[in-house]
Order: C-alpha cells, then sequence, then structure tokens
C-alpha cells in the first residue's frame, strides 16, 4: 500500500516535470528569432540562385 | 534542351525555396532545442546557425518525405557533441559530480518551479537532457529520438526514466533544502525572541 502511494506520488511528480519542461520549451519557441538567422537563410538561398 | 534545363532551374528553385521554408519552419524548434542544452543564448544561437549552414551544404542528402525536423535536430546535437568534444567542455555525471550538484542546486536562489526544474535539468548528463527535453517538450516519439541520437529505443527509455527520476530527486533535495532553512530561521527568531524577553529580568536582577 505504501508503496503504491509512492508510486503514485512520484509519477505525479514525474508529470509536473513534464509539464514544466512543456512550458519552458514553449516559453522558448515564442521568442523572436534573432534577425541574424534569417538574413543568413536569405544570403544562402541567394547566393545559390546566383551560381 | 532549353525548355528542360529551364524546367530544371525552375524544379531547383522550387526545391531551394521550399527547403529554406523548412528550415524556417524549424528554427523555432532548433532554437528551443539549443537553449535548452547550451549553457547561454550567443552559445545556443551559434549552434542554431551552424546547423542552418551545415543543413544548407547537405540538403541534398536530406531524403524526401522523410522527417525533416528530426534530420535538422539530429545535424544539431551531433554538431554540439563535436563542439563540445573539441573544447573537452563535455562531463559526464557521476556520483561525485551528483552530490556536488545536488549541493549547488541546493544553494541555488530561485523560488519559480521553472526556475528551479531549468536549474535542475541542466545539471543531468547530457545525454538524459537530450533524451527529456526530446520526449517531453519537443514532441518526439521514442523511435524518432533514437533516430536522432543514434542508439536503441531502449536505451532512450532508460535515458527518460533515469533522468526524470535524478531531477525529481534533485528537487526533492532543493524542496528539503527550502523547508529546513524555513525551520533554522523560524527557530532562530523563537532564540531571539527568547533572548529579548530574558534581558529584562536579567537587568533588574
Amino acid at each position: 500500500m505504501r508503496h503504491q502511494q509512492a508510486a503514485a506520488v512520484r509519477r505525479k511528480q514525474g508529470e509536473a516535470i513534464g509539464e514544466e519542461l512543456r512550458n519552458q520549451f514553449q516559453h522558448l519557441l515564442a521568442e523572436p528569432l534573432p534577425d541574424h538567422l534569417l538574413d543568413l537563410l536569405n544570403a544562402l538561398e541567394q547566393q545559390e540562385s546566383e551560381t | 534542351m532549353s525548355v528542360s534545363v529551364t524546367h530544371k532551374a525552375e524544379m531547383g528553385t522550387k526545391r531551394l525555396g521550399d527547403f529554406k521554408l523548412a528550415l524556417v519552419e524549424v528554427l523555432p524548434a532548433l532554437r528551443a532545442f539549443a537553449r535548452s542544452l547550451c549553457r547561454n543564448a550567443v552559445e545556443a544561437d551559434d549552434l542554431v546557425q551552424e546547423t542552418m549552414l551545415k543543413a544548407w551544404s547537405a540538403r541534398n542528402s536530406y531524403v524526401e518525405d522523410s522527417n525533416f525536423k528530426a534530420w535538422t535536430f539530429r545535424i544539431l546535437r551531433n554538431a554540439l557533441y563535436s563542439n563540445w568534444r573539441k573544447s573537452s567542455r563535455l562531463t559526464q555525471l557521476d556520483d561525485t559530480v551528483y552530490e556536488k550538484t545536488a549541493k549547488a542546486i541546493d544553494n541555488a536562489e530561485t523560488s519559480l518551479e521553472l526556475a528551479e526544474v531549468s536549474e535542475a535539468i541542466r545539471h543531468l548528463p547530457l545525454e538524459q537532457r537530450e533524451a527529456l527535453i526530446l520526449i517531453a517538450a519537443g514532441g518526439f516519439n521514442y523511435e524518432e529520438v533514437a533516430a536522432i541520437t543514434g542508439v536503441a529505443i531502449g536505451t532512450i527509455k532508460s535515458r527518460v526514466s533515469r533522468g526524470r527520476s535524478s531531477l525529481i530527486v534533485l528537487m526533492e533535495k532543493r524542496a528539503y533544502q527550502r523547508t529546513r532553512i524555513s525551520a533554522l530561521g523560524a527557530a532562530q527568531e523563537l532564540m531571539n525572541d527568547a533572548d529579548r524577553l530574558a534581558r529584562p529580568a536579567l537587568v533588574a536582577g
């Protein structure tokens, strides 16, 4: 019984951690992309189409 | 002949545009993954930039209709490991390091649970950290993560399980430390009160 309760607590803790990791990832996903990364892609495309 | 060349060029341009668009689409996820693994934003953005350049150079090796996101994540991961190996900054978490880590986390002055998880996960071995992030947050399944990391599905399951357990232990230690600090603070206040109450009696005596 005690073992089952401990397992249930651990499972809840694991779920909470998963939730926090998802929140953290979503927060990072929502950050605006730096211009230099998009500029680099445009430059690569332009360079390729010129050659 | 010229029609064929023109058609080929059009197809090439279209493919190039498609490839660029696909990269733009996965950029936020790549960046979030890099930010989760690197120590700071500058290092993460450098890694994403390197990944973009490598993906662009290797675009002909990308198998059409295969999982593009997983393909780019694998490039990013390989670049990260390669860079860290070069600079010998990759450290494995053994028991001694684990103890030090737990102490470091105990001493961290963060109050939000999110910050605590974020802090704690940085102290996990990289293999466990990436497996946890990819499965729990990145939206990949075990099979995809196994393909990204180049290990068996069972290994990924084991890494996720061990990573989650380590995080729980670290978080519990943090919570215990917080309670202990609060209890010690309360005890100290009681002692101060007792001291204050005793003083007039001593003076009077």
